[in-house]
């Protein structure tokens, strides 16, 4: 009688702990992917910000060495017709920053300049801003 | 003898329950935890973009009529509605981004005023003279000036 009481208990307990294992699973891989997706928003929106940012400078810049000028604070390098700086996720320049602003410039025509913004973070691309500035005067 | 199966039957029960109701409790915590970061996470993209979004839309619309000032509240962006002698001036008043639009001449209108987002701080520094950096709550957004505007 007391042996069958005994194992009635493990068996009660081994089956709570199955059925507390397998909400447990599900439940953490809900709230993770849930988290993942949040800070994957706030990052998109700060990177459209950074990028939007990032326009607005080259308007004014009108070159890829004024733009290097304007970015020195961020560690900015012209490489070809590419430059490159870096931003911490307050969107001011950091040469130590996590994010990284890549911007493509190429003079397609006499007055006109395509701009490529890329923002990466941690490597990985996650806006990508295709524009294009008048390099003589704001508009033709 | 009976009475010591049934006091083990008896607590193992309780055992059971009360391991059961732990492990409900730390499940609640967890995911109250998560939802706790999540949220916030929401809430600071939505205020990066009522703020920041804001001031490049204002920006984009307004190219020509733009400028820096300071008033009675601290830096203020002025935006002028064509040669009206009206616009709109962004400040912060208690706590807000406000955006009071008037005759330009005319004395600052806070109470009257639209309330953009919460914020306490709205720093406008001239770059250059077509470039404004202009720093809130939430961060750095750069403003160029396409028109006349620009830094006073």
């Amino acid at each position: 009688m007391k042996e069958t009481k005994r194992s009635g208990f493990y068996l009660e307990v081994i089956l709570m702990l199955a059925v507390s294992i397998f909400v447990i699973q599900i439940l953490s891989s809900a709230f993770a992917a849930s988290y993942r997706r949040s800070r994957q928003a706030s990052r998109l929106s700060a990177a459209v910000t950074l990028a939007a940012n990032g326009a607005e400078l080259c308007a004014s810049a009108k070159s890829g060495e004024e733009l290097c000028r304007l970015l020195s604070g961020a560690d900015a390098r012209l490489e070809g017709d590419v430059v490159t700086a870096f931003f911490d996720e307050d969107l001011n320049m950091d040469p130590a920053g996590a994010m990284q602003m890549r911007i493509e410039w190429k003079e397609d025509e006499k007055e006109f300049a395509d701009i490529v913004i890329d923002i990466l973070c941690n490597g990985e691309t996650v806006y990508t801003l295709d524009t294009g500035i008048f390099t003589e005067g704001d508009r033709p | 003898m009976k009475q010591s199966g049934k006091a083990w039957s008896g607590l193992s029960a309780t055992g059971i329950t009360a391991f059961f109701l732990c492990c409900f409790l730390a499940l609640v915590l967890f995911g109250t935890n998560i939802y706790r970061s999540t949220a916030a996470s929401r809430q600071a993209g939505n205020e990066m973009r009522a703020s920041l979004s804001y001031l490049h839309t204002v920006s984009r619309s307004n190219e020509a009529g733009i400028s820096a000032g300071t008033g009675e509240y601290g830096d203020m962006l002025v935006v002028a509605d064509g040669n009206t002698g009206y616009g709109n001036r962004i400040y912060v008043y208690e706590g807000y981004l406000v955006e009071d639009y008037s005759r330009l001449s005319a004395p600052l209108l806070p109470d009257s005023a639209s309330q953009i987002c919460e914020n306490s701080l709205l720093q406008i520094e001239a770059v250059r003279q077509d470039l404004l950096k202009v720093t809130v709550d939430e961060g750095t957004v750069y403003l160029h000036i396409r028109g006349k505007g620009g830094a006073e």
